[in-house]
């Protein structure tokens, strides 16, 4: 339990000083507050899901933990993956422009592309990542499920958040 | 005699098809005569069953797991909402800042942890009738509570160090507040999640459903929110 929270915390606090490196720009666009625990969640619960899919599918041996592109498994759920990210970070960058319009009283519809664009950023690096570790940790003899759970979360959140900035800064 | 096998596989082809349009809640014993014919493991027609045929599977997944995915987003956003309204307090602060995608995890990993212990000790019936004289839980709630403090306080420190090198460093005063408000909220989240957990942990046991597939969702998604307002209240109470 405590090795994992120091691999979690780690990974947090270094995802925090990426968030810190931008706070001026966090005053120029509202509602930035709003998006980013959605998106870490949402980034988090994807990867994860995606990791344990894989892992499952190794260990009954329906892949190989190698990459082929006629391997329509690991393709099907890369494509999946990218479309959930896709729709959720929509409904994300909707929720946020709606609570900034009805909370706060900001007219700021630029928002609903920052987790968009954060999206793509982040799924271009993350997916590849999450699925060439599992075949490593696979390969290695270590069952990936308990090993990526806390890499997942720690990785997911530095990439996710640098994207987020990324974003920020293009919009 | 050639043609035994090809008409074998056609068959359990025919089973396989068959047995992915079957409805999840139902135990069909297609899956048994599978498992003996064929000598197919139980484990791999399951992953059958809950990934349907390959061309299918990205529908599938999608499927399966978009609502769950945007409920968990839209639940931390709304927490994010009650950070967006301190946020003139918050993000001159930046040892909170730094603090904030760490907590965002730990909270949830705290309802994991307590969700999944207790639906153990539920199912071990360790936990009494009157849950409050059970000493499993009450060790469960210390050691828990303990933890959640003991890491919400190296956090803090480390979130108040990483400032101070890049020369940004927080006064006495500043630096106390961080590390009282981060303790605090893992202390009242923690208590928050136990106590969800309790009741909600011994009212689906009592209706004879595994306590695990509830309480895991409903206490992450407290969790993560509830993070993030209580954040909010103490920022607005300390600062």
């Amino acid at each position: 339990m405590i090795s994992s929270q120091i691999i979690v915390i780690i990974g947090g606090l270094i995802a925090g000083t990426v968030l810190a490196a931008f706070t001026k720009k966090l005053y120029l666009i509202p509602g930035m507050l709003i998006l980013i625990p959605g998106f870490l969640e949402m980034r988090g619960s994807i990867a994860g899901t995606l990791s344990a899919r894989i892992s499952s599918a190794l260990f009954l041996k329906v892949i190989k933990p190698k990459y082929s592109r006629k391997t329509l498994l690991v393709n099907s759920n890369i494509h999946a993956s990218m479309f959930l990210a896709l729709a959720a970070s929509l409904g994300l960058g909707i929720m946020a422009f709606a609570l900034n319009y009805f909370v706060s009283g900001i007219f700021f519809p630029q928002i609903i592309l920052v987790p968009i664009i954060a999206a793509v950023l982040s799924e271009a690096i993350e997916t590849p990542l999450t699925i060439f570790s599992t075949f490593y940790i696979f390969k290695k003899g270590h069952d990936p499920n308990n090993i990526m759970g806390p890499v997942i979360t720690t990785g997911v959140d530095i990439i996710s958040m640098t994207a987020l900035m990324v974003a920020m800064v293009v919009i | 005699m050639k043609l035994e096998p090809i008409k074998a596989a056609r068959q359990m082809e025919k089973y396989l098809v068959k047995l992915t349009k079957i409805e999840r809640h139902k135990h069909h014993p297609l899956l048994h005569t599978l498992h003996k014919k064929h000598n197919i493991s139980r484990k791999t027609l399951l992953y059958i069953k809950g990934h349907t045929r390959e061309e299918h599977m990205a529908h599938k997944i999608i499927h399966g797991s978009l609502r769950f995915i945007l409920l968990a987003t839209l639940i931390s956003a709304l927490g994010g909402l009650a950070l967006e309204q301190v946020r003139h307090i918050l993000i001159p602060i930046l040892p909170l800042i730094i603090l904030l995608p760490a907590f965002n995890n730990m909270a949830g990993d705290f309802g994991i942890i307590v969700s999944s212990r207790l639906s153990v000790m539920l199912h071990e019936k360790q936990v009494k009738k009157r849950f409050w004289e059970s000493e499993e839980l009450k060790k469960l709630a210390v050691q828990v509570a303990m933890i959640s403090m003991l890491t919400a306080f190296a956090t803090a420190v480390l979130a108040l160090i990483i400032p101070g090198i890049v020369g940004d460093a927080v006064n006495l005063v500043t630096a106390g507040k961080v590390v009282l408000i981060a303790v605090l909220d893992a202390f009242l989240l923690v208590s928050l999640i136990l106590i969800i957990s309790v009741i909600a942990g011994i009212y689906v046991f009592r209706k004879k459903k595994d306590p695990n597939n509830f309480l895991i969702p409903i206490t992450t998604s407290i969790a993560d929110w509830a993070n993030m307002v209580v954040l909010a209240l103490l920022v607005i109470m300390f600062f």
